[in-house]
C-alpha cells in the first residue's frame, strides 16, 4: 500500500502542472537548478552530436553521455513548478508553460521517451539506431523550445 | 563622350547586391524564429556570394573592381575637401569605404557562423569540430553580438542613400536596380567585364563553399 502511494506520488510529481506552487527562495532555487540542468543537457547534446557525426563514433562515449542525458531528462519534470516563471526572476521560460499544462507535459514526456530510446540504442552499441534516435531527441527539444522558450536572452 | 544615362553597375553586381540583402534579412529571420537549418543554408549562400564578390572585385567590370574605388587617406582627404570634384562612375571614395566595411563585417559574421554551435546542439557550422564545444558556444555568442555591427553598418548604408536622395538629389537605389545613372559628358561609363568570367567567379564561390560545408577535406580527418 505504502509502495503504491509512493508510486502515485511519483507520477504526480512527474507532471509539471501537478507540482505545488513555489515562491520566494524555493522558486529561485528550482529556477537555478532548471537553468543549470538545461545547460548540461545542451552540453551533452553537443558532445553526442560531435561523437555521432564523427564517422567512427565511440559508442562507449555515446552510451555514457546518453546515461547522463537520461538522468537529466527524468529530473526535468521537477523543473517547472508553478511560480518558477518570470515572477521568480530572469528566465526564458514563457508563461505559456503554465497556461497549457497538458500540452507542455505531453511534450516533456515525448522528450523523456526520446532520451530513453537513445539510451537503449546506445547501450546496444547500435550506431545507426543511435543516430536516428538522436535526431528524434533533437526534434523533441525543439518541439518544446519553439513555443515555450523566449528567444530573448537578455 | 556622350552624357545622359550610362551603364554604372553590371548585372552580376546588381544580382549580388539584392540577393545578399535578401539573404541577410532571411538569415536574421530564420535565426530568431528557430529555423537554424535554414539559417545555415542562408549563411552558405552568403558565403558563396562573398567569394564571388571578392573575385569579381579583381577580374570584373570596372566599377566592381576594388582597385577602382579603394582610396587611401589622401584620396579620402581630397574627397572630403571637395566632394563635388569627384565625378567618376561607381563608388565614391567614401562609398568605397562603406562597401569594404559592409563586405568585411558580413565576412566576419559568416566566418564566425562556420565555427558556431547552436544553443541546443542541434546544428553546428561545418568547421565547429575544429574547436572545442565551449569555444563554439562562445563563438555563437560573438556571432549574435557581431550582428549588431552588421546591422549598424546597414542602417548607415541606408541612411547615406536617404541623405543623398533628400539633400543631394541623387537616386542611388534606382541605379542599383536599373544599372544606369546620369553621368556628365566626358565621364567614362562602366567598362563591363565578361559574362563567362562572372559565371566562373560564381562557380568558384559555390565550389569553395561546398568544400567548406564538407569540412575542408582532407584536413582534420
Amino acid at each position: 500500500m505504502r509502495r503504491i502511494f509512493i508510486a502515485i506520488a511519483g507520477i504526480g510529481l512527474l507532471t509539471a502542472a501537478a507540482t505545488p506552487r513555489v515562491s520566494g527562495a524555493a522558486a529561485k532555487t528550482i529556477m537555478h537548478e532548471r537553468h543549470e540542468g538545461m545547460g548540461k543537457i545542451g552540453k551533452v547534446m553537443k558532445m553526442l552530436a560531435r561523437e555521432l557525426k564523427s564517422g567512427s563514433p565511440d559508442m562507449a562515449v555515446v552510451a555514457s553521455n546518453t546515461a547522463t542525458m537520461n538522468a537529466l531528462a527524468k529530473k526535468s519534470s521537477l523543473w517547472f513548478p508553478k511560480g518558477s516563471g518570470s515572477e521568480a526572476g530572469k528566465t526564458r521560460a514563457l508563461a505559456e508553460i503554465w497556461n497549457k499544462p497538458e500540452d507542455f507535459a505531453a511534450k516533456m514526456k515525448a522528450f523523456q521517451l526520446a532520451s530513453a530510446k537513445l539510451s537503449a540504442a546506445a547501450r546496444s552499441s547500435d550506431t545507426a539506431a543511435s543516430t536516428a534516435a538522436f535526431g528524434d531527441l533533437g526534434k523533441s527539444c525543439k518541439a518544446c523550445h519553439d513555443p515555450y522558450r523566449s528567444e530573448d536572452k537578455n | 563622350m556622350a552624357g545622359g544615362l550610362q551603364p554604372v553597375w553590371d548585372v552580376p553586381i546588381r544580382l549580388f547586391h539584392w540577393t545578399l540583402a535578401a539573404l541577410i534579412g532571411f538569415s536574421w529571420w530564420s535565426a530568431t524564429n528557430g529555423h537554424i537549418d535554414w539559417h545555415l543554408y542562408s549563411g552558405f549562400g552568403i558565403l558563396s556570394l562573398l567569394i564571388f564578390r571578392l573575385l569579381w572585385g579583381v577580374v570584373g567590370s570596372s566599377t566592381a573592381r576594388f582597385a577602382n574605388f579603394i582610396r587611401g587617406p589622401a584620396g579620402l582627404r581630397d574627397y572630403f575637401r571637395d566632394s563635388a570634384a569627384w565625378k567618376a562612375a561607381g563608388h565614391s571614395p567614401l562609398g568605397g569605404l562603406s562597401v569594404i566595411a559592409l563586405l568585411g563585417a558580413v565576412l566576419v559574421q559568416v566566418g564566425l557562423g562556420l565555427f558556431a554551435v547552436d544553443e541546443d546542439g542541434l546544428n553546428e557550422g561545418p568547421l565547429a569540430r575544429f574547436i572545442s564545444i565551449d569555444s563554439s558556444d562562445r563563438v555563437r555568442d560573438f556571432h549574435e553580438t557581431w550582428f549588431n555591427i552588421v546591422l549598424a553598418l546597414i542602417i548607415l548604408h541606408v541612411g547615406a542613400i536617404l541623405f543623398y536622395r533628400l539633400f543631394r538629389n541623387k537616386r542611388l537605389t534606382k541605379a542599383m536596380i536599373t544599372g544606369s545613372n546620369a553621368l556628365e559628358a566626358g565621364i567614362a561609363p562602366m567598362r563591363p567585364g565578361r559574362w563567362w568570367v562572372a559565371l566562373l567567379c560564381l562557380i568558384a564561390g559555390i565550389a569553395t563553399t561546398r568544400w567548406i560545408i564538407a569540412g575542408v577535406p582532407p584536413f582534420g580527418g
